[in-house]
């Protein structure tokens, strides 16, 4: 399966869907109140729920948050992914892959927050060290520990082994 | 000997503490004014009490142990009596501290004045001396000789962890060092570039090839190395000590750090218990990055609560912490570094 995201590919062997485009996210979830924000794509593979994020800061339009502002923009995504996964299992009925996908997603036995995070090239400066990727994974996990402690931040040169491909 | 756990009520700032420990590397963080320094320094003279009364040999451990621990507390805690090491509004404290092989559990009121109350029945009959090391954060290097006769003679505001480190430092360099040290050292004089060496009481860095140098015109960050060089290869830092470091990465810069940790994890790999607290996010990053399936690393982060009682949580993973205020200023700097780059760009 196949998602594109701006410019990234992401190439899934497993289910996946891109989900802030899903049409019961988008035409009821959200609409229920402001500030509903949701994760960019949902995989399972293997009994494993990915929570997928993606922040793609090679393309100039992508909004620069702060370091503190991604992570309170991440873990409320991910939370209000996660209340709309069961609504999503039970009440969506005219989409058989949005249907199947909640289902999987809800007899996983594991949850994975993967940040997918894309850096300019390396620079040697002040900025750019302010970007420090292993502050934002410790405090995702701090952050996020009652889901997953341990959330990953990755890019498409450092995937860590996870079951898709990014191009 | 290892520490196991240690349990305190009402002792300085702590209120219900419970501390369980690693056999390996143990790392205390929290701010200024948590108790980080003095739960190193309460551990370190509890051994350093028990250690006075197994030298003695005497039966009566138990009473040997009331009169030595106030007097230990008084000569490392300086307090101008022992009643202000009870935390505030509250009259007695109690602390137990659990060895592998027995327990001490004492505790004492704010009338207590030469003796602490310790159930003897609970006290084994014969105590286990147990090697201790306690690194302050001043380094000493430089001016440990005058200062022992210093200590002895005047009345200094340096309490007794120094002297004790003036002491073992004073100590010979052993002919033969047994090979797990051996490695460490070696890693350690290839940071130095050199071996210290000990004249009429004076120390001198030696460098390959080179004219020796008085350690006071090393850089500072060197001589802390240089100390624990100095330790292992005059024996007082051996794979049975319990080594105590306050802030051990003070004045190192990063690439040092980065040595530092790696001698740590290594110390902890042949045995040696370690305690340390520290400021440094780099420091514990790098513990992270050398941590193996083997590694022993716990974290113990201490963080005040509301009406200031004192939270501990402790574990070996970073991330199940309650208080991370290192990680928090961090990320809250690279906020104020974004917020103003980015507004001197409108």
């Amino acid at each position: 399966m196949q998602i594109i995201e701006g410019n990234l590919i992401f190439n899934f062997d497993c289910d996946a869907i891109k989900f802030d485009d899903s049409t019961f996210y988008r035409k009821h979830f959200s609409k229920m109140t402001n500030g509903i924000k949701a994760v960019d794509i949902l995989a399972v593979n293997q009994e494993i729920g990915y929570l997928i994020e993606i922040k793609d800061y090679t393309d100039p339009n992508t909004k620069i948050l702060t370091m503190n502002e991604l992570i309170e923009a991440i873990i409320n995504k991910v939370i209000s992914t996660l209340a709309a996964i069961l609504p999503m299992k039970i009440n969506v009925n005219n989409s058989v892959g949005e249907r199947q996908i909640a289902k999987d997603f809800l007899i996983a036995n594991q949850i994975k927050v993967i940040v997918h995070i894309e850096l300019p090239p390396q620079r040697r400066t002040l900025k750019q060290s302010n970007w420090d990727l292993s502050n934002l994974q410790i405090q995702l996990g701090r952050r996020l520990r009652a889901i997953d402690a341990h959330p990953k931040v990755v890019s498409k040169d450092k995937l860590q082994n996870l079951p898709w491909i990014v191009a | 000997m290892r520490i196991k756990s240690l349990n305190i009520e009402n002792f300085t700032i702590f209120g219900k503490n419970q501390f369980n420990f690693s056999n390996g590397l143990n790392i205390v963080i929290g701010e200024n004014d948590t108790g980080k320094s003095h739960l190193l320094r309460l551990l370190y003279s509890l051994i350093e009490s028990n250690n006075i009364v197994a030298q003695q040999k005497d039966s009566n451990n138990g009473y040997l142990l009331q009169k030595t621990i106030p007097q230990k507390l008084i000569d490392i805690f300086k307090p101008e009596k022992l009643a202000h090491l009870i935390k505030n509004g509250q009259n007695k404290t109690h602390i137990n501290i659990e060895f592998s092989e027995y327990n001490i559990p004492l505790n004492f009121t704010k009338k207590t004045k030469i003796q602490v109350n310790i159930d003897k029945n609970k006290v084994p009959a014969r105590l286990i001396k147990q090697a201790s090391l306690f690194i302050p954060t001043k380094e000493m290097l430089s001016f440990y000789d005058g200062f022992m006769s210093l200590y002895l003679t005047r009345q200094l505001p340096f309490d007794e962890i120094y002297y004790h480190l003036a002491k073992t430092l004073g100590l010979l360099v052993l002919k033969e060092i047994s090979s797990p040290e051996k490695q460490i050292l070696k890693s350690l004089e290839t940071l130095l570039n050199g071996k210290l060496l000990l004249e009429k009481g004076r120390v001198y860095l030696l460098p390959q090839n080179g004219k020796k140098i008085e350690i006071s015109l090393v850089a500072e960050g060197l001589r802390k190395i240089g100390t624990l060089s100095h330790l292992i290869a005059n024996g007082s830092l051996n794979q049975n000590t319990i080594l105590f470091w306050d802030e051990p990465e003070s004045n190192l810069n990063p690439k040092l750090i980065r040595e530092l940790a790696k001698v740590l994890v290594d110390l902890s790999s042949i045995g040696v218990q370690i305690f340390i607290n520290t400021h440094s996010l780099f420091l514990i990053k790098e513990f992270e990055i050398l941590r193996e399936i083997n590694t022993k690393i716990k974290y113990f982060s201490l963080g005040i609560e509301v009406e200031n009682n004192l939270r501990v949580s402790q574990s070996e993973d970073i991330e199940d912490l309650d208080d991370l205020i290192i990680l928090d200023e961090n990320l809250d700097q690279s906020d104020r570094f974004m917020n103003k780059i980015n507004y001197a760009n409108h």
